[in-house]
Parts: structure tokens; C-alpha cells; sequence
């Protein structure tokens, strides 16, 4: 009986694939580094992402507009301009910018332009439906404007030849006092890739 | 046994006999005369026992003729597990489909087949249509993602292929210009429009529908790339050059008043691939013989003018430009593939010669022989698998129009043919088609096809620089998905 | 008196002698070729601003992978993980790098460094060429 059961144990974990203790279900399928150095193609890439969002924060975080400032300034999100012929989601971009910098707690940022319905809608339906205790609801009128606006463009340079991609990609972005219209702060940062077949 | 093998080399083929040129011919002849449900019959008839790639393909443009747009949809989803198939081998297994090159079989029919690279990516522009059709645009947008992430995968799929058949060819010593085979209608796919395309798959209607796609979800960074991509893609109209002019200050202050629209005129449909047999010389014991082997070529028919404009009830007109010709990418196609179709070819009349040399030698009576000739004849026919129900050309307008309903007139080259359709919201796209019966002359038995995008929310309007006054909008219902 | 804090604040994680510097970095294996010349932090505006020095002693080109591991007071990571940097060296250049901690809460730090020449493989350092 006891043997039997062995036998069965033994049956089922070649079976199933068992044998090894480890927590992984499945086939070949491996969970990587998401932060390491991606050369899969020359296109644009989440390294190049992740690069250009930390070279901006960082000179951002070192810039005057935030250093000598009294209170956490507040800054507004606008594009940043694909100028390339690459899909480039530029807002994947600009959101890994602003979740870093918010993360510093050195600055504020307010709604900017897409997602401003998805606040205007809320403020209306609190506001106008008439279903929430008048107490509890946000006052309409009270959204507070930002001083700065933070825009940029990415644009690349592009030289193949049968045999040779070469890649330039160059993000540059400035933070502009929305009140007096002067640029406070600037950076580039650029990535050249180059593949050969 | 002689007569056993030459049996078997037909009987081998029968399923391969089957000609979809000669079936789709018919099924479009009822779609495109008005009879869209006895099309959908023929079709369903033909393919009783095998729905693969080109049925769902088929079908799902019937569907839309129909104006069935979710069933088209589910029908095109279909046809997409195929190719996000091929897509899944040719990113991870190339030389499973690369192998396929040399492989020396009967006929090329034999092969599965995958669709044309221009297909894949039609796919995705249709089903992206067909989603915004039914109002999911959130679903068009992936449609579009996934159409451009395709065309990098064919591009670097088709770069290995290119180096794998250049070592075949030079292995194997096969001259593969088309130039050498004695007798082909080459012309057919030398024509400025075919050569001067960048590929045989990438359309500048794709990109700029990828385009508007990504600007009704408010993305004027993906929208931009898609405007860029179909200006590079046809310099030469200037109407997709307004569309990234104005993209800014579009996003950013929407026309309240009217709806963007973007229309998609289509007219004609894609040129038959046919065979053609070429008696290929093969080296044999008394010098060169001369074994027939069929070649795929293309019709010769172009297809119909684009409609030049969309006359409005009020008088004024939006001009219809032609941007994209699955015509001359189907042509494009066939002439990229050419030297592979030629290495086959070849090798196949190589291997033919060889059989029959085998069989005249132990064969006193040249009967089998005989045979053996004719069964190459029968077997012999080339691949003209397609997607025949595709449009011939795509033309665009756009314009802004005041949200309703409107009557217009669509200038074809078979004059003006009365269309009605509805534009809501801040986008719309009105899709139209065309269609002729067979072939230029009959035309005026085709009504064009209506298809209407459906309600988009209006977008807020904010201001850039100064407060937002919420309470002055009106609250809008929630979205339609939810 | 605000002077001298400022300069005090300068001087606090100070790094002298080659004893720190290895302290700082974490290799992953030892580097055939590339060397760490010098590393120097220091305080500004309240961030911590880090500077690495690199000097490729191979005629040839070497590629190296670095990235900071920023730590407050208590020793706690700051921030997540850095995206990992590739960088170029010419033959016998040497190049600097800096960076700037991503928070006022980094009091300290760690450089990982790896070049895909090095020991920590054990076949031959010719397979990575």
C-alpha cells in the first residue's frame, strides 16, 4: 500500500513536473529585469525611456525653480512632441517624469490637459447630480492653477545603409513661468544607438 | 506501378485543385451586384470543411459589405489568430517558416498560406475600422498598435528572407531576375506606382488612420507619428500634410461646432493573381529539356478610378484624394516574392525533369511518359491564393462638418452616386465603397457602401494658461463603454 | 557661521584614498580592464551629487553597465532601482560620469559596475568580444 503510494507520488511529479520545490508554474516564460539595458532593436526603447526620464528628473531636481523655492512649486504637464516617424508614446515619457519628480517631494503638479476631463467630469457629477451630501462635495472654482509649464520634443536622426542602422534620438524639454512666459529651466539628453546586420 | 505513381502525383493534388480565384470570382460578382447574403451562401458553401486564414478574411469583408459589422469584426478576429500565428513563428522560430523556401514540393498551393504581407496589415486597418464603426474606439486603437507593430515584424521577418534565399539561389546556382524567365508578362509589375512604393505592405491610408485613431483618443504623440509616417509614404499629397499641421492645435481646442471627419472613399478591387506555364529549360541526358511550369502573374486590369469628391447638400464639395492602392501593393508583392516563387519553380521543374527522364527510361511504349507530361500540366498551376474581396484603391477627405445627418454626392468615374451618412461628436469616419461588377463597364449596378462612426464623447476645452471654469460645461453622460 | 556649515555639509561623505572607493563600488566580478580612477560626492542644494571617473586600459573599446543604489540615513533603499546605464569607452579614455541623487533623503550611496569583460565569467573573456 505504502508502496503504491510512493509509486503514485512518483507518477504524478513526472507528470506535472513537480520535482523541483521552486514557486513557478509553466513553461519558458521568465519574469526579467525590467530596468536592464535593452539592444533587442535600434527602435526606440524602454532603456531609452527610462534613461531620458532620469536625466530629466535629475536636472530638473537640481534646477533653481526648485532648489530656491519658498513652497514645492506647482507644474502642469503639456506634450511632449513626437518629431520622430517612430509611434513613440511620449506620454509614457512625460508620466515617468512626473512620477519621479513627485516621488523627490520636492514638487507639485496639477491636472494637466488629458486628464483634465476625467476631473472636470468628476467635479460636475458632485457638483450637479445631486446625490452628494453638500458637505463632502469639492467646491467647484477652487482648482488651483500652476506656475509652470513643462513641455519638450522628441525628434531623431535617422542614417541607414545596407548594412548599418545608426539611431539619434534627442529629448529636450523645458519648464516655463507660466506668468511671465520666461523658460526657468532646460535640458537635453540624446542616445545614439547603432546596429549592424 | 507506373501509372500508380503518376495517380498519386494527381490524386496528391486534388484538395490543391481547387481554384479560389475561380470561387471568389463568383461570390464577388453576387457581393458587389447587390447580393451580399448570396455571396456569404456561395462562400460558406465553398468552404464547408475548411474555414481557414482567407475564408475569415473573405468573409469578414462580405460581412461589412453587408454592414454586419460586429459579425465582420468577429470574423476578421478570426482571420487575426492566423496572423498574430505567423507573427508569433517569425519572431521566434524564423527558420520553421524560412525553411519553407526550399522546400520542393508539388505546388506552391501546398504550402499554408499566410497571407500577403500587405493582407496582415490590411487586417488591421480594417478591423480597427470596423471597431470604430461599432463605437469601441478604444479597441480601433489597439487595432492600429497592433498594425504598426506588425510592419516592424514583417520588416525584419522579410530581411532574413531575403539573405536565406540569396545563399539558396547561389547554392544552388538559380538565376533569380525575373528578367530570365523567357516569357514572364513582367510589365505587369513594373509600373512607377508599383516600384515607387517603399514596401509592399506599409500604406500611407494605414498610418493616417493610425493617425486619426490616436487623435481621437487624444495621443498627439502617436498621432503625429502616424501622419509623418503616411506623408513619408506619399509626399505628393498635401492633404496629409494639414493633418500634422493643424494635429496641436486640434487636440488642444477642439471645434465645438463640428465634427472632424475623416472619410475613406474605396473603390475597385485588387487584381487577380493568375498562372502562367513557362517551359523551364533542365539539363537531361540529350542536353536541355524543356519541363512546363506554372508561374503566378497578375491581372492585368487596373482597377477603377478613385471618387474625386464628396459633394455636400449645402453645395460644398470635400476632396477625395487617392492615397493608397492595394492594386499596385498586390503587385509590389507578387514582385518582391518573385525570386523565391522563381527558386521553387525551378527546383521543381528540376525535379519534374528528372522523374520523367526515370520514367521514359524503364517505359518502352512512351505511354507513361506521355502521361507524366500531362500530369505535369494538371498538377501544374500556380498559387493565386489572395484576398480578393479587398478594395483596388482607398481614397481620402477630410473635413468639418456639422454634426448630423447628410445627404452627398459621391463623384465616381461612373458619375454621382447618392450617399447618406451620420457624423457625431468631435470625429467621425464615414467609410465608403464603390464597388464594380467585374469589370469597368457594368458599374452601374453597385450602390456605394455606407458605414457610419458612431457617437464620440465631446471633449472638454481647456484652456492652456488659465483656469478652468468646470460649471460652465454641461455634464456630459458617461461614456458608452462603461 | 552659515558659511561654515556649508562647507561643513561639502565635506561629509568625503572620500579619500582607494580604500572608500571600492567601499562604494559593487562589482559584479572583477573588471579586466576598466578601472575605477577616481569617485568623488558631495552635497549640493541638499541633493547628493556622485562622480565616477573610469579609465579603459584596453586599446580596444569596452562597454560598461552602471547604475546607483542611493540609501538614506538608515541604510534604506531610496527610490527604485535605476534603469541600468551603458556606456562606451574608447581605448585608454577615460570618462566621467555624474549623477544626482533623486531625493533630498540620500544620505549615502553604492555603484554597481559591471563590464562584460571581466572574471566573473569562467570561460575565457574572448566569448564576450
Amino acid at each position: 500500500m505504502k508502496l503504491r503510494l510512493i509509486a503514485l507520488a512518483g507518477l504524478c511529479a513526472l507528470a506535472t513536473g513537480c520535482a523541483t520545490n521552486s514557486p513557478i508554474v509553466g513553461g519558458n516564460v521568465q519574469y526579467g529585469d525590467a530596468k536592464a539595458v535593452e539592444t533587442v532593436t535600434n527602435e526606440f526603447g524602454s532603456t531609452d525611456l527610462q534613461m531620458m526620464a532620469e536625466a530629466m528628473t535629475r536636472s530638473m531636481l537640481q534646477s533653481r525653480v526648485i532648489t530656491r523655492a519658498k513652497e514645492r512649486p506647482l507644474i502642469t504637464v503639456a506634450d511632449v512632441k513626437n518629431k520622430t516617424g517612430e509611434y513613440i508614446d511620449t506620454r509614457a515619457i512625460t508620466n515617468s517624469i512626473r512620477t519621479q519628480l513627485l516621488k523627490s517631494g520636492d514638487v507639485r503638479f496639477v491636472t494637466d490637459i488629458a486628464d483634465m476631463k476625467a476631473q472636470t467630469d468628476e467635479l460636475a457629477r458632485q457638483n450637479q447630480s445631486g446625490l452628494y451630501k453638500k458637505s463632502t462635495t469639492a467646491k467647484m472654482g477652487r482648482m488651483v492653477g500652476a506656475q509652470y509649464r513643462l513641455e519638450g520634443e522628441i525628434t531623431s536622426i535617422v542614417k541607414r545603409t545596407s548594412d548599418i542602422k545608426d539611431v539619434y534620438y534627442k529629448l529636450s524639454m523645458i519648464l516655463t513661468d507660466i506668468e511671465s512666459g520666461t523658460i526657468e529651466w532646460a535640458e537635453e539628453k540624446d542616445i545614439r544607438k547603432t546596429s549592424r546586420r | 506501378m507506373l501509372t500508380g505513381a503518376a495517380a498519386l502525383v494527381l490524386s496528391g493534388c486534388a484538395g490543391v485543385l481547387r481554384s479560389h480565384d475561380s470561387e471568389m470570382s463568383v461570390t464577388l460578382q453576387s457581393a458587389m451586384s447587390g447580393q451580399v447574403d448570396k455571396a456569404l451562401e456561395i462562400l460558406e458553401s465553398n468552404n464547408k470543411f475548411d474555414k481557414n486564414f482567407l475564408y475569415f478574411l473573405e468573409k469578414g469583408e462580405l460581412l461589412r459589405l453587408k454592414g454586419a459589422y460586429a459579425e465582420s469584426r468577429d470574423a476578421w478576429l478570426s482571420a487575426d489568430e492566423f496572423v498574430r500565428q505567423w507573427e508569433e513563428e517569425a519572431k521566434h522560430s524564423p527558420e520553421k517558416l524560412l525553411g519553407n523556401i526550399g522546400a520542393v514540393l508539388i505546388n506552391d498551393k501546398t504550402r499554408r498560406y499566410d497571407g500577403a504581407d500587405y493582407e496582415k496589415v490590411a487586417l488591421a486597418a480594417r478591423l480597427a475600422l470596423d471597431h470604430a464603426v461599432l463605437g469601441d474606439w478604444d479597441n480601433a486603437r489597439i487595432e492600429v498598435r497592433k498594425m504598426h507593430e506588425r510592419e516592424a515584424v514583417i520588416a525584419e521577418f522579410r530581411a532574413r528572407e531575403v539573405e536565406k534565399l540569396k545563399e539558396q539561389a547561389e547554392a544552388k546556382n538559380i538565376r533569380t531576375q525575373v528578367e530570365d524567365l523567357k516569357g514572364y508578362p513582367v510589365e505587369l509589375l513594373n509600373s512607377r506606382e508599383v516600384t515607387g512604393l517603399r514596401n509592399s505592405y506599409q500604406s500611407a491610408f494605414g498610418h493616417y488612420l493610425a493617425g486619426f485613431v490616436y487623435e481621437v483618443s487624444g495621443e498627439p504623440g502617436l498621432a503625429a507619428a502616424g501622419y509623418r509616417q503616411a506623408i513619408e509614404l506619399r509626399p505628393d499629397v498635401p492633404m496629409l500634410k494639414q493633418a500634422l499641421a493643424g494635429l496641436d492645435r486640434r487636440v488642444r481646442r477642439p471645434n465645438p461646432k463640428f465634427t472632424d471627419t475623416l472619410i475613406v472613399a474605396e473603390s475597385g478591387k485588387v487584381p487577380a493573381l493568375k498562372s502562367v506555364t513557362i517551359p523551364i529549360p533542365v539539363p537531361g541526358p540529350h542536353g536541355f529539356q524543356f519541363v512546363p511550369t506554372s508561374f503566378p502573374t497578375i491581372d492585368s486590369i487596373q482597377s477603377g478610378a478613385v471618387p474625386t469628391a464628396l459633394r455636400l447638400e449645402n453645395g460644398k464639395s470635400v476632396d477625395l484624394h487617392g492615397v493608397t492602392s492595394f492594386d499596385s501593393m498586390a503587385r509590389r508583392e507578387l514582385r518582391d516574392n518573385l525570386p523565391g516563387i522563381i527558386v521553387r519553380g525551378t527546383l521543381r521543374a528540376i525535379a519534374k525533369g528528372a522523374m520523367q527522364q526515370a520514367v521514359a527510361r524503364n517505359d518502352n511504349t512512351g505511354f507513361a511518359g506521355l502521361l507524366m507530361m500531362a500530369a505535369n500540366f494538371v498538377t501544374e498551376s500556380a498559387d493565386e491564393r489572395m484576398w480578393r474581396s479587398l478594395p483596388g484603391q482607398v481614397a481620402l477627405g477630410r473635413a468639418l462638418l456639422p454634426p448630423g445627418k447628410h445627404t452627398a454626392e459621391l463623384m465616381t468615374s461612373h458619375g454621382p452616386r447618392r450617399v447618406e451618412f451620420e457624423v457625431k461628436g468631435p470625429y467621425s469616419i464615414v467609410v465608403l465603397r464603390t464597388s464594380e461588377l467585374g469589370n469597368v463597364f457594368v458599374a452601374q449596378a453597385v450602390t456605394p457602401e455606407i458605414a457610419q462612426a458612431k457617437f464620440v464623447e465631446p471633449k472638454p476645452e481647456p484652456a492652456r494658461g488659465k483656469r478652468v471654469k468646470p460649471a460652465a460645461k454641461p455634464v456630459t453622460a458617461a461614456p458608452s463603454k462603461s | 557661521m552659515k558659511r561654515s556649515l556649508f562647507a561643513l555639509l561639502l565635506c561629509v561623505p568625503l572620500l579619500a584614498g582607494a580604500q572608500s572607493i571600492a567601499s562604494k563600488i559593487e562589482q559584479m566580478g572583477e573588471m579586466r580592464y576598466v578601472r575605477v580612477a577616481a569617485l568623488k560626492s558631495a552635497v549640493r542644494d541638499g541633493l547628493l551629487k556622485v562622480q565616477m571617473e573610469l579609465y579603459n586600459e584596453d586599446h580596444g573599446q569596452q562597454v560598461v553597465h552602471w547604475r546607483v543604489r542611493w540609501l538614506d540615513e538608515d541604510g534604506f533603499q531610496v527610490g527604485g532601482d535605476e534603469p541600468w546605464k551603458q556606456e562606451l569607452l574608447h581605448g585608454r579614455q577615460t570618462r566621467v560620469f555624474q549623477t544626482v541623487a533623486p531625493s533630498r533623503r540620500a544620505a549615502d550611496f553604492k555603484i554597481e559596475l559591471q563590464s562584460p569583460e571581466n572574471n566573473a565569467y569562467s570561460g575565457s573573456a574572448d566569448a564576450y568580444q
